[in-house]
């Protein structure tokens, strides 16, 4: 689908290796001797870099490129396309539907995307702890990411959600009021936010790989002058571990952003109950492909693009009072 | 030099992929025609088809086709693209929602040079070709006709006390009140009854509503044939019904996916195609159906219409038109065809395809309807630019309304709206 590969290109580069490692490398030493340069050097790394290159720019740029043409004209997969300026993005913000989309997703994105990084914190910080067998539920936590994204899951999610499925059994035997999740437009968004928070194994591991780098000296100098696990953990953990929260912040946010095949599953590719699950990209992809106004969807896309940049841009901004590089001098 | 050697050979690697990726179909002299043929439907229908595919193929030697099939939505997201990409299979299974924007775009090629030739169309009631002609032109073969019928379901009717109206059609308040009157007696049930499901989300009943008033969908001149009042008025039906129990609340029916009100026994009547007798009482209900006219305050305007339904066409990028002609005259007329099919598809357009079998059981019952309302039919709306996305935004939006998302005003100015976008092309 071209109209979503256009927005990956809303992601800044991730925070480097070394700034995860909170610097520890040092620049590599200049190499002693230093060769001459080889023109065909550069030709065989050409060569070799062309399958990426070729796929890079059939099946990304040019389709991007494609589609932000597109986003200036009414074009509806059967006629050639006809220059419209911007009437689509004025059109935009006039259509409810797009509007609805827009709020179903901010809500699932500022409320679903710190419950995430909240849940995998904690169960990160769970599994740091030494524990007989904690390799075994280091894969068990992860185990639902490998899984999450696929179609499969969301298929189980809508049967466990819907009227008589397991949670429904379970509110009847405690007693709440009974119905299914799935065709309440009240409680979907609720239950694709589990079905994010669920899959928090990503995350997981990183924040456990960030764990694992916080230099245990620090800790024991923390004891040493008395401080609390309370203490310990805002004053030693969390400032240490906030690049790795950086990171994770963005890629889960920028993700947030894109959910859609869950959303498809679950409402049938309605974005119902009463448009509940109107997600952004799916209503995009239902004016694209069910309604043909392919220039209307790829306007979309590119508002989405901007809109993924500029709050990318305000968290960098704002990354730098409150995260924390070792060897920072400030 | 070896150096260049080395590029030389990873440039060949990624050429010979970049070749496999194109891929070639084209056969040389003496080689079998291959047809692409891709269809809507479910499991039940792609046997049927596949019988009828292999008796093609041993009728004619050389021909090969290939089958593919997906849901109705799907498989409209997959042409369209396919179209776009002047792709499209050989033949392809057309509806009248979306014939006239395939037509008007040149997607699908006009038959008409075949007709008479290759394809017969001479068992075919003339009253039918309008709905298969953009422009004078015709774009594509109806295998079948059908009309909206009203079901019940005998045994739950039975179970609740309550006759079936067998006795001509009823008028429309007397419809609602005895879908109440089960809904109040299905209260009781262990598994409670409803009366149906929301019948004003369906566009084509709403085209009957229309035309026993007189009025229709479409102009005939490329505008509506209704106004606001008129749609509010449909849609206010619905409210009562809601309050009342009558309609099964919205928020159960979207939990139902890929199985139908009636046959789970949720609902005892629904108003739907006459073919979905089969599919009904084949559903987990397993019950016996009786098919009666929809609703009419006055019996001899009954607004009834024959729809030609699951059409063919013929792409226009196939490279083998004859042979695709004459698959689409195969599957039209051909009477083992006709006898594979039964009614599933509704009743067979062309008479040819009913010659030397017997309609039984559910097949006798569909075509014993279709004849019976034989006399009331009047012509069915012609294929109209934006039909599929006005026919899907109708149901989305009556939809919400049944949620109570959207008052039934704003969801007639939301509708109108996106019709007269989707006119427009």
């Amino acid at each position: 689908m071209p109209t979503t590969t256009a927005v990956p290109g809303g992601a800044p580069p991730p925070p480097s290796a070394q700034q995860l490692a909170r610097g520890e490398g040092d620049a590599p030493a200049p190499g002693r001797s230093v060769r001459r340069y080889r023109p065909e050097d550069t030709r065989a790394g050409y060569a070799f870099v062309s399958p990426w290159l070729l796929g890079f720019v059939a099946l990304t740029a040019f389709p991007m490129l494609a589609s932000l043409y597109l986003a200036f004209t009414d074009y509806n997969l059967f006629r050639a396309p006809e220059f419209v300026g911007l009437d689509n993005f004025a059109d935009l913000f006039t259509d409810p539907r797009f509007l609805q989309s827009c709020q179903v997703t901010a809500v699932y994105v500022f409320v679903g995307t710190p419950i995430k990084l909240a849940a995998s914190l904690g169960a990160a910080l769970l599994l740091n702890t030494k524990h007989r067998g904690q390799g075994v539920y280091r894969s068990i936590f992860y185990l639902p990411s490998l899984i999450g994204a696929s179609v499969s899951i969301a298929i189980i999610w809508r049967a466990m959600f819907i009227d008589d499925g397991v949670v429904d059994q379970i509110q009847q035997l405690v007693g709440l009021p009974a119905g299914g999740w799935v065709g309440n437009p009240d409680m979907t968004m609720p239950m694709m936010i589990l079905l994010a928070v669920w899959t928090f194994g990503a995350p997981t591991v990183i924040f456990l790989a960030g764990l694992k780098q916080v230099p245990t000296e620090l800790y024991e100098a923390a004891e040493v002058d008395g401080a609390g696990p309370v203490r310990r953990f805002w004053s030693i953990t969390v400032p240490m571990l906030s690049p790795v929260v950086f990171f994770n912040l963005l890629m889960e946010t920028i993700s947030a952003f894109q959910v859609f095949s869950s959303a498809f599953i679950i409402s049938g590719g309605t974005g119902g109950p009463a448009g509940s699950t109107l997600f952004y990209t799916l209503y995009l992809y239902l004016r694209g492909f069910q309604d043909f106004r392919m220039g209307y969807a790829s306007a979309m896309a590119w508002v989405l693009v901007i809109v993924v940049g500029i709050i990318t841009a305000v968290l960098f901004r704002t990354s730098r009072s409150w995260v924390h590089y070792t060897g920072d001098v400030r | 030099m070896r150096r260049q050697t080395g590029t030389a050979a990873v440039l060949a690697v990624v050429a010979l992929a970049a070749a496999g990726c194109g891929g070639s179909g084209q056969g040389g002299e003496g080689e079998d025609v291959v047809l692409d043929f891709a269809w809507w439907g479910d499991e039940t229908r792609a046997e049927r088809y596949e019988q009828a595919v292999a008796l093609f193929e041993e009728q004619n030697p050389g021909v090969d086709v290939r089958t593919s099939y997906a849901s109705f939505s799907d498989y409209w997201t997959a042409r369209n693209t396919e179209a776009a990409g002047g792709a499209l299979p050989d033949v392809i299974q057309m509806d009248v929602a979306y014939l006239a924007e395939y037509s008007l775009n040149g997607q699908v090629a006009p038959l008409d040079e075949h007709l008479g030739e290759t394809i017969d169309v001479s068992e075919i009631p003339e009253s039918l070709l309008p709905s298969v002609q953009v422009d004078g032109q015709t774009t594509a073969i109806p295998t079948s006709t059908n009309t909206l019928g009203t079901l019940y379901n005998a045994d739950t009717m039975d179970a609740l006390g309550l006759d079936i109206p067998e006795d001509g059609p009823l008028s429309w308040d007397d419809y609602d009140a005895l879908l109440t009157d089960i809904a109040e007696a299905g209260a009781e049930e262990a598994e409670p009854v409803y009366g149906a499901s929301n019948y004003t989300t369906v566009f084509w009943l709403f085209q009957i509503w229309l035309a026993q008033q007189g009025k229709a969908l479409f102009d005939g001149e490329g505008g509506l044939g209704f106004d606001e009042a008129d749609l509010a008025e449909w849609w206010g039906r619905a409210e009562p019904l809601y309050e009342s129990g009558a309609f099964v609340p919205q928020q159960q029916l979207d939990q139902i996916e890929g199985a139908d009100a009636i046959g789970l026994g949720v609902t005892a009547s629904e108003t739907s195609w006459d073919n979905f007798l089969v599919r009904f009482s084949e559903g987990a209900g397993g019950a016996e159906m009786v098919m009666v006219p929809p609703p009419a305050d006055d019996p001899d305007e009954r607004g009834l219409f024959l729809k030609a339904s699951l059409m063919l066409s013929m792409a226009s990028n196939t490279d083998h038109p004859e042979e695709a002609a004459s698959f689409i005259d195969f599957i039209v007329n051909d009477p083992e065809v006709g006898e594979i099919f039964g009614m599933s598809r509704g009743v067979p357009a062309s008479s040819a395809a009913l010659e030397g079998w017997e309609a039984e059981g559910l097949d006798a019952q569909i075509l014993e309807y279709e004849q019976s309302v034989q006399d009331y039919v009047s012509p069915a709306p012609p294929p109209a630019v934006g039909f599929g996305t006005m026919e899907a935004e109708f149901a989305r939006i009556a939809e919400e309304i049944g949620h109570g998302a959207v008052t039934v005003d704003e969801g007639v100015d939301q509708w109108f709206e996106l019709a007269e976008a989707a006119m427009a092309g």
